[in-house]
């Protein structure tokens, strides 16, 4: 059976008069890793917060796992998501914490969360609350992974570790996606998105609180192209169209659109000198954090109309 | 990649929620054991000083220190016990509800464990004679004159309003932040200055014993029902 693990409709929160996520709508397929990817501000921790059912949306309706996660208690029970800024009892050093969280995590695997501390060297005798950056994202990732919940978030696991640390992660994130009896869901916030984007399925690109892409990485890059050269030369092969985003070098300039590159752009473009090539998860994402959001706005009516 | 959704796990329980506040158990039970110990030794010590002083220890019979010494902490305890236990137990996986109940249950062991605590120790007092030397830290007149059952009850009932209170003030924090205990705390003495102040002659003349039992009832059950509509709506932080 294939199933949606997470269906977002029309969710928004707003926080007084600030609105946070903006008539999201978005479904993330059960058994993936999905990436959620945005500037800081485009809304991601409250999206990941809803998801947890420590947050509810101001609108719209959320199905994790099939039921609205809030104060149900199977749901929660199958969510795990420390925050990048994860609370923890003042007191509690590492000894505290996998004492204390297997009772909740019926599924955790002790032997990778033993695996995993000795690869982050986490330390026994510092409280967490002071504990480096790095190491108290290892912990994080450590709880995470061994607790083999159903929908596992993660919020920004990269924050502070070294390049050893992060291909840890990385390896047994990809062990964790391969493990077919947990099928388990992974959804993780971050913006070294060049390091992750082979890992990724599914991706959920928010701007401003506003879900300006999504779908498997795959279709998410393949909606984008760009045109790079002499600044002229591109601006005259692009004429009349608007980009999601412009990058000036000198005399050279590079531009991002939206959507696969038009019938007879490619000829055009090699006449005049000009590249036109696919677009990164990376560059895509930057390129719809550089605007002001009006391209986005007006694609979005665009398409709605 | 596509797969069958996992089938749902285990919902936390009250119970788990416990385990998470005894999993530093040297916070929990330590110290207040080292608490109600320093007690002690200070009970002895100041007795000590005035008996060689000539004094008479039949007048320290008024002394409570073992409520006033472990309250401050105990307060202190029901405060951290949501404010970072909390956002920690929705990490893992509870609700709001869960977490409410299993810190009520905690609330309910902690006090247990103090007012048996406080019991053995006052057995202690009693089978050496006032640690030897006439002192009475547990078996004051204040505390029920060496009994036991008043001991306890007066012990639980303290520590359990004492960790109620330090409870709705995390809870309050959580969800207002630093203006939250604040505007609670007014608000309380307003209700103080302003309902009980202008009854307290006709109070005092009227008073009976069960009424602080009914009062430390209401006020545990206030205070657990505040706790869990404040973190209702609270967001974790």
């Amino acid at each position: 059976m294939t199933a949606s693990a997470i269906r977002l409709t029309g969710v928004s929160r707003r926080f007084g008069r600030t609105t946070a996520l903006d008539d999201v709508t978005a479904e993330v397929p059960a058994g993936v890793v999905c990436g959620l990817l945005g500037r800081n501000g485009a809304g991601k921790t409250t999206l990941m917060s809803i998801l947890a059912g420590h947050d509810r949306p101001s609108a719209g309706t959320v199905e994790v796992l099939g039921s609205d996660p809030f104060e149900h208690a199977d749901v929660m029970g199958s969510i795990s998501l420390i925050r990048d800024n994860q609370r923890y009892p003042e007191d509690f050093k590492l000894k505290h914490v996998l004492r204390v969280v297997p009772r909740f995590h019926e599924r955790w695997d002790a032997e990778l969360a033993a695996e995993l501390i000795d690869a982050f060297r986490l330390p026994s005798r510092t409280t967490v609350k002071k504990m480096s950056r790095g190491q108290q994202s290892g912990l994080g990732i450590v709880i995470g992974l061994a607790s083999r919940a159903p929908l596992t978030v993660f919020d920004e696991p990269y924050l502070g570790l070294d390049a050893t640390a992060r291909r840890v992660f990385a390896d047994r994130l990809l062990a964790a996606r391969l493990d077919d009896a947990a099928a388990r869901t992974i959804v993780l916030s971050t913006h070294l998105i060049d390091e992750m984007e082979q890992l990724l399925d599914h991706v959920v690109v928010l701007d401003g609180g506003r879900l300006v892409r999504t779908g498997t990485t795959e279709e998410v890059t393949a909606g984008a192209h760009s045109l790079s050269g002499a600044a002229a030369a591109v601006e005259r092969v692009a004429a009349g169209r608007t980009p999601l985003s412009s990058h000036r070098v000198g005399g050279l300039l590079s531009l991002v659109f939206a959507g696969e590159a038009p019938a007879g752009l490619a000829e055009e473009a090699a006449a005049a000198g000009v590249q036109v090539a696919p677009v990164g998860l990376q560059e895509l994402v930057a390129a719809f954090g550089a605007g002001d959001g009006a391209e986005v706005r007006a694609e979005r009516e665009g398409a709605a109309a | 990649m596509s797969a069958a959704m996992s089938a749902p796990a285990r919902p936390a329980s009250p119970g788990d929620v416990v385990a998470l506040q005894y999993g530093n158990a040297y916070r929990m039970l330590g110290v207040p054991l080292i608490i109600l110990g320093a007690v002690v030794a200070l009970t002895v010590a100041i007795s000590v000083i005035v008996l060689r002083a000539g004094g008479d220890l039949g007048r320290a019979d008024f002394n409570a220190s073992v409520l006033y010494s472990v309250l401050g902490y105990t307060v202190a305890i029901g405060v951290q016990n949501v404010s970072s236990s909390f956002p920690f137990a929705l990490a893992l996986g509870s609700t709001r509800r869960t977490f409410v109940l299993g810190n009520l249950v905690t609330a309910l062991a902690q006090s247990l464990l103090v007012a048996v605590l406080s019991v053995a120790l006052l057995g202690v007092e009693v089978a050496t004679r006032g640690w030897f030397i006439g002192a009475s830290a547990f078996g004051s007149v204040l505390l029920g004159d060496g009994d036991p059952l008043v001991l306890g009850g007066v012990v639980f009932a303290t520590m359990l309003g004492a960790l109620s209170v330090g409870g709705v003030f995390g809870a309050c924090w959580i969800r207002f932040g630093a203006r939250g205990p604040l505007v609670l705390s007014l608000g309380a003495a307003v209700v103080v200055v302003l309902l009980l102040l202008p009854q307290i002659v006709g109070l005092a003349a009227a008073f009976r014993p069960w009424w602080i039992a009914v009062g430390i009832a209401a006020l545990i059950g206030l205070a657990t029902v505040g706790e869990y509509l404040f973190l209702r709506r609270a967001s974790v932080r």
